[in-house]
């Protein structure tokens, strides 16, 4: 999703050619009258200006040949579409999937390689670490070569990576090569959201949106699931296997995969046909990796230091992403020491974080069209254009804020022996609704208020807090692990 | 002496052992009372955001 401003910033950026400016600020309003006033009337968001629009009929070479030009990705058979739609949502339910299904195994790299718990845990939050990076590494390859080769060519290394993970001899060479899987895998994360900028039109993105959104909620549910039984029946080295087991297909699912980004098809297009290629726009070589740099790493740090919103969203989802992260460490707790499951079942646990992220995406998506719709057509007809307050983005936060302190006290008394293991279960539904329901609507907020340029680096900022500390707190709380799994089974807590 | 010994001679007592000094049930409640803190923050952006946002460094949205 941080690369979302791809689309669109050359609309806020003065350096960006005009040509380019112009189309791809058409972007949302190349379509024909009658539709165009259909996705008025459905669109959640607020259209950008298409003040620009005249300038650009005449640069045929440069954009579209027109709203119907059949290589236009929103002009693509709905199949292919949908095609395009569910690989970088599979890729990243893959890749999400690969931070926790370690998880399971970590007690017997533990005894197998002679280190602490804390130590066992590095590979499960290296991963996570790796995961935070994706932007800086996918934004300049995305710019440059297109969003089909970031799919082509990341997650291959990924999965060598994994590969490697599985294989290793020396906890080291587990650590590092975990780490690398995590960010070679996690470009396909932050180029998903600017895939389906470029297939759906405003009308229909919010679906695909949210729906890929999932996916990094989504992915890490599950993974314990799929990896206790592994560590159980097969050992550790199998909890790496799934992983494969995953990418391999999704990968060759994703081979049919066509380019989307605008900038690029227009590219081969004027190569193909011999015309001169669009002008070179921005900044190019180091100015322009620079450029990206900054919009992807350095403006999102300063924008949490800086910009309250953007402090205190980061905050909070970065808290919430961090518990989500530190119940894989509770959970064996709960689950195999308190109620006695093995270690495939214990993963079955999170399954009740998978339906509370469903009902949270289904929640956002029923909250944005049922009030945020509302707003936006009480704008219209007052005469404010369609412009909503991005205020109004946040009431599936602030429901989903009871939802977090709910699931908690829940669960924290009611994972007790005498109490039946539904209700911990149970308890994690609101909690993962809850946190679901705030991270939509703050990623939602931060584009509105911050605009799709500075919003991409608002997102980014919102993602480095979020990965870091997930990356960072199963170390915190798991360091119990050491003593309290083996003290709550003999019945006592030391 | 191994790695894991090590770790709870020297370093067990530096950190705050959140599960083992308070057991689950407290453990996952001081998240709870954490979360709790946290709750007013979509609240109040609704309520003040635009003045919020009108004080930024960046260019925000004038609605």
């Amino acid at each position: 999703m941080s690369s979302e401003f791809f689309q669109e910033k050359a609309v806020k950026s003065p350096s960006r050619d005009e040509a380019i400016s112009a189309f791809e600020g058409r972007q949302d309003s190349g379509t024909d009258d009658a539709e165009k006033g259909l996705s008025n009337a459905l669109d959640d968001r607020p259209e950008p200006s298409d003040t620009k629009v005249a300038l650009q009929r005449t640069i045929t070479a440069q954009d579209w040949t027109g709203p119907d030009d059949p290589e236009n990705p929103l002009n693509w058979p709905m199949w292919q579409r949908v095609y395009h739609t569910t690989v970088p949502g599979l890729f990243g339910l893959a890749v999400t999937f690969g931070s926790s299904v370690y998880t399971p195994g970590y007690k017997e790299v533990e005894k197998t390689f002679n280190v602490s718990t804390i130590v066992a845990l590095l590979p499960l939050s290296l991963y996570v670490l790796g995961l935070a990076f994706g932007p800086v590494l996918a934004a300049p390859i995305s710019e440059t070569l297109g969003r089909r080769v970031v799919y082509l060519v990341s997650s291959p290394i990924a999965a060598l990576f994994t590969l490697g993970a599985g294989f290793s001899n020396t906890f080291a060479s587990l650590a590092i090569t975990r780490f690398f899987a995590g960010f070679f895998g996690s470009p396909v994360l932050s180029v998903g959201a600017g895939t389906n900028v470029d297939i759906w039109a405003p009308v229909h993105r919010a679906v695909a949106t949210s729906a890929f959104l999932l996916a990094p909620f989504l992915g890490p549910a599950i993974g314990p699931a799929v990896g206790g039984f592994a560590a159980q029946y097969k050992g550790w080295r199998w909890t790496q296997w799934p992983i494969l087991f995953l990418l391999v297909p999704v990968y060759l699912y994703s081979l049919g995969m066509k380019e989307t980004y605008k900038k690029i098809i227009l590219q081969k297009r004027a190569k193909r046909l011999g015309i001169a290629p669009p002008a070179k726009v921005g900044p190019s070589g180091f100015a322009a990796v620079k450029f990206l740099i900054t919009v992807t790493l350095f403006r999102p740090v300063r924008m949490i230091f800086t910009e309250p919103i953007v402090f205190f969203f980061s905050l909070y989802t970065g808290f919430n992403f961090s518990v989500l992260f530190g119940f894989f460490d509770a959970f064996p707790l709960v689950f195999e020491g308190v109620y006695h499951f093995d270690t495939g079942f214990s993963g079955l646990a999170f399954l009740g974080i998978g339906l509370g992220c469903c009902i949270g995406v289904a929640t956002a998506i029923l909250v944005n069209r049922l009030w945020y719709h509302n707003e936006y057509l009480k704008s219209h007809k007052d005469g404010r254009g369609g412009a909503v307050a991005p205020e109004h983005r946040l009431y599936s936060a602030m429901m989903g804020s009871f939802g977090l302190p709910v699931g908690l006290f829940w669960f924290a008394w009611t994972s007790r022996g005498d109490i039946h293991w539904i209700s911990p279960v149970l308890a994690t539904v609101p909690f993962a609704w809850g946190n679901l329901c705030v991270f939509t609507s703050a990623a939602l907020y931060l584009v509105d208020v911050y605009g799709p340029l500075n919003g991409a680096s608002a997102l980014a900022a919102n993602g480095l807090v979020r990965y870091i500390a997930g990356a960072a707190f199963p170390l915190f709380t798991l360091q119990s692990k050491f003593c309290v799994l083996e003290d709550v089974v003999e019945g006592q807590i030391c | 002496m191994s790695l894991k010994m090590l770790w709870k001679d020297k370093f067990a007592d530096l950190i705050p052992l959140v599960y083992n000094r308070l057991g689950i049930a407290w453990a996952t409640s001081l998240l709870g009372f954490l979360s709790l803190t946290m709750l007013p923050i979509p609240w109040v952006l609704f309520r003040f955001g635009s003045q919020i946002r009108k004080k930024s460094n960046y260019d925000t949205i004038k609605a």
